[in-house]
């Protein structure tokens, strides 16, 4: 058996005067903490959605409001006479068709081939439906929602990047049909960051998502590898004096679970019997023994560096966002160390003063899904400019009934905004207006594709960590 | 027309400022012009009025509704037609015509001659003034009489000879029934030389205007022309109605214009659509003595558009502004309805619409304006001073059964009320305005609670301004029901098809559209229809159903071709040239030589068409050539709008030919002939027996086919023939030459035609069968299933669902084993409680009280109104219930209950009941004919020995006094509370048994977003709450029940977290 770690990454990672001895030292000691906590306390499903949408707005619309102010009523739109009159609800627009103005509100996208319950129970069968990367067409209209009431937004602007659930801001004109003309969207943009610490040496985070441990898709030898990297037990003294600097290691959701495909009824069958009980409870027996390789993984992971363990699709956890951590007596052995912590996907941590905040993938999926976007990082920049880790929440992604605080806002922007389970690994760097450097990062599935993603605290970037067992 | 600010809100000053401003936004709203915003002259109003020169200038009108009055000015009282119509430009117009006098005939005595009619005259107008009392008196009675000659319309003359019959003009309307029936009927005229003679008389009954349409060739909805110079126009000081232009004309002046070619179009007419809020009290149905209006939504929308040119609500207290609808706030309830009819009055719509606007909306209003003493309300006619009135009518008929209604006085508008279109045209489950506007527009309705509608109105200017979008909403559906179904196409159709006036179609019934052909027909061949006394006819003779071959039950797992007769009764009428006017006499029969007419099976005589022809086959004729005709044009057409019309035609023209037969045996109708009817169907009878014997004669082994056909089944007009082979295209063959051969025997214009193959063919009795339907070998079109009752309402889901799959496993996938498996499946899993409860709702609407026997709907509304009288149902509510278990060998209506209760108390259901009440008859009688004596397998057996029940949750009963011990998840053992959530034994399957709850929640979770983001989307409203009650959606139990479930299940869950680690 030949095992390889392939570096593709830049060789100046590899500092080759440093030359660490077995058992390795971890890079200094790391603060951690975590700046935004995502764990319920509540579990209150009497609430209604519409508490999320009031949640939101009110936390957005002033943050929306300025931005305004500043782009659309600023001097230079004075002077040339184009500076609209600011509403401070839709209904306020009144019916005049003259007034430029402008208004704040939460986008609402009616759309054809978005999947409809009800449908269900149509009576006619449906004969294959496909299964569609992207749900939009040009019928789709757009509408602009907050508490006073709903406009639809017409105009030429090329709107089907947005998403159902964003806040934005439009300048614009009412049209006599009771539509309103939009000339310019407006978006939250980025919130303020913390300032990034500067760190005296490299410190690596690997982010890793879909390991799907004991899973037939995954390749066992793979993880192993995996597991023997990140402990420092592999490859050249190089390799381990990389190691040797990696401060956390995040499991970005699939630890054990698969996606499950999209369509599990017979078309045509009408969801006649409660779906409750019957639900694949047999399966439950089928995770069991994944979640006892993955206790054993992370036992052995626990010794030498700190886990964070995200849940995601197809693992045994809740369903809405924010998915709660997994339960302790599911990682029985893995659990009693300290290193090893569950987690909320999404998850936000800060180490060594380094924001990171990512999700398993549901978030940037739906907008993906939903919008005519086509790159992940495309999506989380668009979240990160709509100030919002999950817009399509609840409308089209399973998300818990919030009371008075909509906990997906972003407060502060993160330095890493990554995202696990996509299909490939991609990065880029995003500045925002007032010198916001955020590392956007796409987390490869690693049991499609044997890589994780590795990220440099210090220079903020980040490259691929490839595994690959070759017999 | 100069815009008029009729409608003013709250008399505050600042306010009117606002309704300035607000005119202006309507004004946009209403310009059909793009580019034609800036002219403010506008409003509501329609186009601004050309200006007209009587002298240059032809009008061209198309009438929508016509009326007549007593002209009382001059000296002479005068009757005086009038009709409302709107121009191209889509003005309004209301013609005066006079000139045109009612009339009747009757038989002249024997030798009468010209010279004495001067004579009859002066006598019978010497009686009249006798008889005349109150608003028949007048200054002369009898205009006129003539001698003429005529026949009469029943019975066949062997002479072949006019009658010498007499002409009597009369000066009123009302004296035609007053000289025929009351005194030439009664033999009350004195005549010198002829003495007290009884006079037969003819068309004293029609009704005047439809005369005067008779007479003048005017069809419904058609157009009218006033040439220039021939008419004169009313200055606004002589206008008496509210229309824009008043025109007076003398009948003879007026051109009407046949419906076809140019004239085929349509104005553009106004509809308004409207819908009313009000405020009820808990508990109770809004009683227009006591619960106030506090909405009005109106939709004006110009005929062919697509848009809407107004959109306004009226609200009883403050309501925040709505985008793109105009909302006018009054503080009190009088000045709002009285507003509202300056409203409509301005907008002049030609069509009223709505849903149950007949007899809900317009009731409540005329009602609740008289309560408040709104005396400026009930004007919503187009004649000034013309108090809008109702009274209630029953109508009876045979196609829909007798309704009790309204009839409003409304002169010049056409009230088309949704709900009574969608009754009398479609077959559904249920007529609530939600499930209608699933099964055509295919969405689901908002559906607010009138006990919420008051909380909303006491609210805030917010919850108003909620509570006007969804007035707003449901005043647009019965107008995009209008459109969605082209009902104003097709009913205007109709009307021209059948000259009546376009209203007439939905006050009155399928009569008098035939009695309409009937009257102008026979004016045309010289014909009278005589009088008859209405209505004191016996019931006639019964005759047989038209079962004719009984049907061979059974499954057919092979072609089965169907032949049909093409318009059966039409063409039988016609072939045999079956009419009033041809019926001989029984007297006569000895007079008529025999090779010169027909014998049917009943035994009555017909000349043959060779001697005379029947008005009625030439009726006939006219419609289905006219069909035929409309159907060639509608397949060039291109332009939408006019295959619409031409859709509506040949509709029209195609109902209206099969109504003649039943208006032939109608028995109190307006000329029943059950000779005529029981003729028909006789003959309809004899011609499926003969074609069954040609079909198993001819199509033998013997003849050289492959197999011996037989005729498993025939119905009124069509025959099922099982020929034996084995594949679609050989029995489409077969069939189609079957057809041919056949119609070749029969006289023309019979004929069989060849339609589509069942295969397979589920025959379960007579009328009731299920096939997978061929009409081309290659796929097959559909599932067509006949009186399978899945879809009525005292059925639950369950039953129409689990019909529907096993028909489409047996039909479609051929699987018989299939569908008993998934029979027997679902048969097991209702045992064990798992079918979702919305399947297993049964709903009833509450009426009156009068119920002799104890109904579960009615006993479970007085258990809810103990509960809680503000939350229980009222009369007029829909009731929806399940069956529950109740104590043993209770009766099933005390076992009713409503399904929240069901779901919050987790009450066990009665899956026995469900089985042996709802499911058990439906597929007995699909699976009989499949399984024979082994159905029963079905009902019993290894699929029904495991039965769960749920446990009632909540402290009732002895579980009041007792603690609950906690047990082990798994092994159900009792356990300490320490344990908490295992015993020790389990302890080592924990993982597993809680990774199977996080199941189950996620899975509840997964149901929870999907479903409350879906009722958002219907509701249109992301940052409010969903009040929508509608128990018709299909998830409203389901969403209820995910909750429940979440917060159990979360509990099990919960016992969890504490666990040391």
């Amino acid at each position: 058996v030949k095992s390889r770690v392939s570096k593709m990454a830049r060789t100046d990672y590899f500092p080759t005067s440093c030359d660490v001895s077995l058992p390795m030292d971890r890079a200094g000691p790391v603060k951690a903490s975590q700046p935004q906590n995502f764990l319920l306390t509540e579990g209150d499903f009497k609430r209604q959605y519409s508490h999320v949408y009031h949640a939101r707005i009110a936390k957005l619309r002033p943050i929306v409001t300025k931005r305004m102010n500043k782009e659309w009523m600023n001097e230079q739109a004075e002077a040339e006479g184009n500076q609209p009159e600011l509403k401070d609800r839709i209904l306020r627009l009144g019916d005049d068709t003259k007034v430029h103005a402008c208004v704040c509100g939460t986008i609402y996208k009616e759309m054809k081939l978005k999947p409809c319950v009800l449908a269900e129970y149509a009576k006619k069968t449906q004969d294959g439906t496909d299964i569609l990367d992207h749900l939009v067409s040009d019928s789709d209209i757009l509408e602009l929602e907050d508490e006073s009431g709903r406009v639809e937004l017409t105009g030429t602007i090329k709107h089907q990047k947005f998403v159902t659930g964003m806040v934005v801001g439009v300048r614009g004109r009412l049209t006599k049909d009771g539509s309103f003309h939009v000339e310019e969207f407006c978006l939250p943009g980025v919130p303020p960051q913390p300032t990034l610490p500067t760190l005296g040496e490299d410190q690596f985070v690997v982010i890793a998502s879909g390991l799907q441990v004991g899973r037939p898709a995954t390749d066992l030898l793979r993880l192993q590898l995996l597991a023997d990297f990140l402990a420092g037990h592999l490859g050249s003294s190089q390799d381990i004096s990389f190691a040797s600097r990696i401060v956390r290691v995040i499991l970005a959701g699939g630890v054990v679970g698969e996606k499950e495909p999209e369509l599990e009824k017979e078309p045509g069958q009408p969801p006649i019997i409660s779906r409750m009980k019957e639900v694949r409870v047999n399966r439950a027996k089928e995770i069991i023994d994944p979640l006892r390789h993955l206790d054993v993984f992370l036992t052995e992971l626990a010794s030498s560096v700190n886990v964070d363990v995200m849940p995601g699709e197809g693992d045994p956890a809740n369903f809405c966002l924010p998915q709660q951590p997994l339960h302790p007596c599911l990682l029985p052995s893995a659990a009693s160390y300290n290193t090893v912590s569950t987690v909320c996907n999404p998850h936000a941590v800060e180490v060594s003063g380094v924001r990171l905040l990512g999700t398993s993938g549901e978030n940037v999926d739906d907008i993906l899904k939903y919008s005519v976007l086509e790159d992940p990082l495309d999506a989380l920049e668009l979240s990160l400019q709509s100030n919002h880790i999950a817009p399509t929440a609840p409308d089209t992604l399973g998300c818990y009934p919030f009371g008075e605080k909509d906990r997906f806002v972003i407060e502060s922007t993160p330095h890493v905004y990554f995202v696990g389970n996509q299909r490939s690994f991609s990065c880029r760097r995003f500045t925002g207006p007032e010198k916001q450097s955020v590392l956007l990062l796409s987390v490869p599935n690693f049991a499609s594709s044997g890589m994780v993603a590795c990220v440099n605290l210090r220079t903020l970037e980040a490259h691929p960590l490839c595994f690959d067992a070759l017999l | 027309m100069k815009r008029a600010n009729v409608v003013s809100p709250t008399g505050q000053n600042a306010k009117r400022a606002k309704t300035e401003e607000e005119s202006e936004f309507l004004v946009q709203l209403a310009s059909d012009d793009e580019n034609d915003v800036a002219s403010g002259e506008k409003a509501w109003s329609r186009p601004v009025m050309a200006i007209v020169n009587a002298s240059t200038d032809d009008l061209h009108i198309q009438q929508l509704d016509l009326d007549h009055y007593i002209d009382e000015t001059k000296n002479q009282r005068e009757p005086v037609v009038r009709i409302y119509g709107v121009m191209k430009s889509g003005n309004s117009v209301t013609c005066h015509v006079r000139g045109f006098r009612p009339y009747f005939y009757c038989v002249a005595p024997p030798n009468f001659r010209e010279a004495d009619c001067a004579e009859f005259r002066s006598a019978l107008e010497r009686v009249m003034a006798e008889r005349a009392q109150g608003n028949s008196k007048c200054s002369t009675y009898v205009l006129a009489v003539e001698l003429v000659h005529r026949r009469s319309l029943m019975y066949y003359e062997p002479e072949d000879k006019d009658r010498p019959m007499l002409r009597v003009t009369v000066a009123l309307p009302r004296h035609c029934s007053l000289a025929a029936k009351q005194i030439l009927g009664r033999g009350a005229l004195d005549l010198p030389r002829y003495g007290r003679l009884t006079y037969e008389t003819f068309e004293s009954s029609v009704d005047f205007v439809l005369r005067f349409m008779i007479d003048n060739n005017l069809y419904g909805a058609s157009w009218v022309t006033t040439p220039a110079g021939k008419y004169k126009l009313r200055n606004p000081s002589q206008m008496n109605s509210t229309l824009q232009y008043e025109l007076d004309i003398e009948c003879s002046n007026l051109i009407c214009h046949l419906p076809q070619a140019e004239w085929l179009d349509v104005a553009p007419l106004r509809i308004l659509s409207f819908d009313i809020e009000c405020a009820g009290r808990k508990g109770v149905f809004p009683d227009p003595k006591m619960d106030p209006v506090i909405q009005i939504a109106s939709y004006v929308t110009i005929f062919g558009k697509s848009v809407p040119c107004v959109r306004c609500v009226f609200t009883l207290n403050t309501c925040s502004p709505i985008v793109g609808a105009q909302v006018l706030s009054f503080q009190n309830e009088r000045e709002l309805l009285e507003a509202w009819t300056a409203f409509v009055t301005e907008i002049d719509p030609d069509v009223l619409t709505g849903y149950n606007i007949i007899n809900f909306d317009l009731p409540y209003l005329l009602d609740r304006a008289e309560t408040l003493k709104a005396t400026k309300f009930p004007y919503l006619g187009r004649v000034r001073n013309s108090k809008t009135t109702m009274r209630d009518t029953t109508m009876s008929s045979s196609n829909f059964g007798t309704h009790e209604s309204k009839v409003f006085t409304m002169e010049g508008r056409v009230i088309m009320d949704m709900l009574q279109v969608i009754t009398r045209d479609y077959k559904l489950r249920s007529y609530t305005l939600n499930s209608v506007c699933a099964d055509f527009l295919g969405e689901q309705k908002e559906d607010v609670h009138h006990s919420i509608i008051t909380d909303l109105q006491n609210g805030n200017e917010d919850t108003r301004r909620r509570l006007a979008v969804y007035c707003l909403k449901d005043a647009y559906l019965p107008q995009r029901l209008m459109d969605k179904l082209m009902s104003l196409y097709n009913y205007m159709e109709m009307s021209r098809v059948t000259g009546i006036p376009l209203g007439w179609l939905f006050a009155r019934g399928q009569m008098i559209k035939v009695a309409s052909l009937l009257f102008r027909k026979s004016k045309d061949k010289n014909y009278l229809v005589p009088d008859t006394e209405g209505g004191s006819q016996s019931s006639g003779p019964q005759f047989e159903g038209a079962i004719v071959v009984q049907p061979k039950r059974g499954y057919y797992n092979e072609p089965i071709a169907t032949l049909d007769f093409a318009s059966l009764y039409p063409s039988i009428m016609m072939a045999h040239n079956l009419c009033y006017s041809t019926l001989i006499r029984k007297s006569d029969v000895p007079k008529v030589d025999p090779a010169t007419y027909t014998t049917t099976p009943t035994g009555d005589r017909f000349v043959k068409s060779e001697v005379k022809t029947g008005i009625l086959s030439e009726i006939l004729r006219e419609l289905l050539s006219a069909r035929k005709r409309a159907k060639a044009d509608l397949k060039k057409e291109t332009d939408p709008f006019k295959k619409a019309v031409l859709d509506g035609r040949q509709l029209a023209l195609k109902i209206s030919a099969n109504s003649v037969y039943g208006f032939t045996g109608a028995t109190v109708g307006k000329l029943p002939c059950m000779e005529i009817s029981a003729s028909v169907t006789s003959f309809g009878r004899e011609m499926i027996e003969k074609t069954k014997s040609l079909v198993e004669t001819t199509y033998t082994r013997a003849n050289g086919y492959s197999n011996d056909a037989v005729v498993i089944y025939g119905d009124t007009d069509s025959v099922m023939i099982k020929f034996n082979v084995p594949d679609v295209a050989t029995a489409m063959k077969l069939g189609e030459e079957a057809a041919d051969k056949i119609t070749q025997v029969f006289l023309d214009p019979i004929k069989l035609e060849f339609e589509k193959v069942y295969y397979p063919y589920l025959l379960i009795n007579k009328k009731r069968y299920s096939g997978l339907l061929w009409t081309n070998p290659k796929k097959w079109d559909k599932i067509d299933t006949k009186g399978i009752e899945t879809v009525r309402r005292d059925n639950c889901q369950l039953v129409a669902l689990v019909v529907e799959e096993c028909l489409r496993k047996l039909l479609i996938d051929r699987d018989t084993e299939g569908a008993k498996e998934f029979t027997k499946q679902i048969i097991a899993q209702l045992l064990q409680n798992k079918i979702d409860l919305s399947m297993l709702v049964v709903s009833k609407a509450l009426s009156k009280e009068t119920y002799t026997a104890a109904q579960p709907h009615v006993v479970l509304a007085a258990k809810m109104r103990e509960r809680d009288p503000g939350s229980a149902p009222s009369i007029g509510d829909r009731v929806p219930y399940v069956i529950t278990q109740g104590a043993k060998g209770a009766n099933a209506y005390e076992k009713a209950e409503d399904p929240l209760y069901v779901l919050e108390h987790n009450l066990p259901i009665d899956t026995q009941y469900y089985l042996e009440h709802m499911l058990k008859n439906p597929l007995e009688r699909i699976f009989e004919p499949i399984m024979g004596e082994k159905t029963r397998e079905l009902f019993a057996g290894e699929h029904t020995r495991k039965v769960v029940k749920p446990t009632r949750t909540g402290n009732h009963g002895i579980m009041a006094f007792a603690k609950r011990q906690l047990t082990c998840l798994n092994c159900k053992a009792p356990i300490s509370e320490a344990e908490k959530t295992l015993c020790k034994y389990c302890r080592d399957h924990e993982a597993e048994l809680y990774v199977e709850k996080m199941k189950s929640i996620a899975n509840l979770e997964k149901e929870f977003a999907s479903l409350w983001t879906q009722c958002q989307r219907c509701s249109g409203c992301l940052h409010q709450d969903v009040l929508c009650t509608s128990q018709d959606c299909p998830i409203f139990y389901r969403r209820k029940k995910v909750q429940k479930d979440i917060s159990l299940t979360r509990e099990v869950l919960s016992r969890f977290d504490s666990t040391n680690w």
